[in-house]
């Protein structure tokens, strides 16, 4: 109850700073317009700031969760046990995504109450349905930063790759701005399908659901690349390669 | 799977294991090193006895546990914990297995000792109601219980390592081993420890222990074998090893200064403030050699404030086999 507080609040703040920047962005309201489609700048970045935080702290967890395991000699004791490394790493899952669920609904109270008094519950619904879809490619690539801390033997993987997470989201500007290649590599995260529907949804009402069938793609894309990852890091694992 | 009515808790054939790892060279070069752990291990024991593998550091002691464990699979070579194959069964040896590990590692640190291990026991199949009941049985033997709502981070070393004993017995396995369980510890804390494991080796179960500690090997164990560079030196009963020796004892002597060099033959194998205990192979003539110590102590000097037969021990097993310290 204290982590979730303290994550509330440490979101508040994130947004507030964020949003003095959309806030910056939306003097000239009818560019704020031209390029994202939305005319709330304040919105806008709070539901892009509370996504990315949420992001931040599943990336950050599951990134460290071999290294810590290993560290802590819960790794062997987990090889030693007859359930499979894959099942732990699920049950770990869905505390984490409840957890991010949660969280998001707390950090965006005053849009979320905003959104059922103008749309309805059903828009709320659908938009949680949307960000617990969301969370399982994030969890994801939280795994495959962790196998790559793993191979590389040092943290700083995942400081980096956070860093290129949170630049390239799409959740505090529209990716529209950014050149070809690097909106390509934008798009192929999962966060910023995540962002465009809950804004749609939690601004407009209206679902914008055409970002849907590409979440789906990555979420199986990401899970059958880091499936297939981490069976051959537990082969190496147990062949003598990453144990503390 | 061999046979799981053998009468053998553990069978070991021709274990060899090789790691490889990469020794930098300048910015971006590197190169392979290869070390071989275990050079072709066999070795057995029987279900309700106790074994222990000695061995120096480096010797394949942790890597022997670990393939036992299925936590690593060996290069070549297998073995069988209680019929079940490492290498084609490692779901059912799991199953029948219990291991420690580490004594003061592999535990949640904000969760109690209680919650840690209705945790593994959930882990191995366990009901939550059931492995909360085996939890309160296992901190009773392990003498916890006043401590079961206390954070695994607030617990001694010695509260740990019987934890970790309890954990081994979450799942009420027929084998149980532990590298080095009394490593690090208080001799009251290593004495539970040892009672716990005696007390487990009475009521049948199998036990596997690694240690450097001789003393500890010899009250507990009935077969032992000591593994040096990867291989099994010797393999045995304590008393049939010890009888290697060809009956060899040896004279302790403590002396109140420092013999630097006066009496012949002796081995200086403690100090401590101004008390010095020195040790000299006795001849077959026990009296003859006692006497002859105390008259060269005499003529030199030396007060002595005891003197005492030693029957060898495992520690002079060892240090025969795997030679003299430089090697160690």
């Amino acid at each position: 109850m204290v982590s979730i507080l303290a994550v509330v609040g440490l979101t508040y703040l994130f947004i507030a700073l964020i949003a003095l920047a959309g806030l910056a962005i939306g003097r000239d309201p009818s560019g704020f317009r031209a390029i994202t489609g939305y005319s709330d700048p304040l919105s806008y970045q709070s539901i892009g700031a509370s996504i990315v935080v949420i992001s931040m702290i599943i990336i950050s967890s599951m990134g460290q969760y071999i290294n810590s395991a290993s560290i802590s000699g819960r790794l062997e004791s987990l090889l030693a046990a007859p359930v499979r490394i894959s099942t732990v790493v699920i049950a770990t899952s869905i505390p984490m995504i409840i957890f991010g669920l949660i969280t998001f609904t707390l950090s965006s109270l005053p849009i979320v109450y905003k959104a059922i008094s103008n749309y309805g519950l059903h828009v709320v619904l659908i938009a949680t349905a949307i960000l617990g879809l969301g969370m399982i490619p994030i969890f994801v690539l939280g795994l495959l930063i962790s196998l790559a801390i793993a191979k590389i033997g040092s943290p700083i993987a995942l400081n980096l790759a956070q860093a290129v997470i949170f630049t390239f989201s799409g959740s505090l500007y529209p990716v529209t701005i950014l050149p070809e290649i690097l909106g390509f590599f934008s798009k192929s995260l999962p966060i910023i399908y995540i962002a465009d529907s809950l804004r749609s949804l939690l601004i407009t009402g209206n679902p914008d659901l055409g970002g849907l069938p590409t979440l789906l793609l990555i979420t199986i894309a990401y899970g059958s690349i880091g499936g297939f990852l981490y069976r051959r890091f537990s082969r190496t694992l147990r062949s003598g390669g990453v144990l503390a | 799977m061999i046979d799981t009515m053998t009468n053998k808790a553990v069978e070991a054939h021709d274990l060899v294991k090789r790691y490889v790892t990469k020794k930098r060279k300048g910015l971006f070069g590197g190169e392979r090193i290869y070390i071989d752990a275990l050079r072709g291990i066999s070795f057995s024991f029987d279900r309700g006895s106790v074994f222990g593998l000695l061995g120096p550091n480096g010797a394949g002691k942790t890597t022997t546990v670990k393939i036992l464990a299925t936590v690593l699979t060996p290069d070549s070579g297998d073995a069988y914990i209680n019929g079940y194959s490492v290498v084609k069964e490692p779901e059912r040896v799991r199953e029948n297995l219990g291991v420690v590990f580490s004594v003061d590692r592999g535990f949640y640190g904000r969760l109690t000792g209680f919650e840690n291990l209705v945790y593994y026991g959930m882990l191995y199949g366990m009901s939550k109601s059931d492995a909360s009941r085996r939890a309160t049985e296992l901190l009773e033997l392990v003498d916890l219980s006043d401590s079961r709502h206390r954070l695994y981070e607030e617990y001694s070393l010695g509260m740990r390592a019987r934890l970790a004993v309890a954990k081994a017995l979450i799942h009420d396995p027929d084998v149980v081993i532990l590298d080095e369980p009394t490593i690090g510890l208080d001799p009251v804390s290593s004495r539970k420890i040892r009672d716990v494991l005696l007390r487990l080796a009475r009521s049948g179960r199998s036990i596997m222990i690694t240690t450097h500690n001789m003393w500890e090997a010899e009250i507990m164990c009935d077969r032992v074998a000591i593994i040096y560079k990867g291989r099994i030196a010797v393999e045995g009963r304590p008393d049939d090893l010890k009888a290697r020796l060809d009956g060899r004892r040896y004279i302790e002597v403590e002396l109140l200064e420092n013999p630097q060099g006066s009496l012949n033959g002796a081995e200086i194998i403690m100090s401590s403030g101004n008390t010095y205990i020195a040790r000299i192979e006795a001849g077959v003539d026990i009296a003859r050699s006692l006497e002859e110590i105390l008259k060269q102590a005499k003529e030199k000097g030396l007060r002595v404030a005891s003197i005492r037969v030693k029957e060898p021990s495992l520690e002079d097993v060892f240090v025969e086999v795997v030679g003299d310290s430089s090697k160690i």
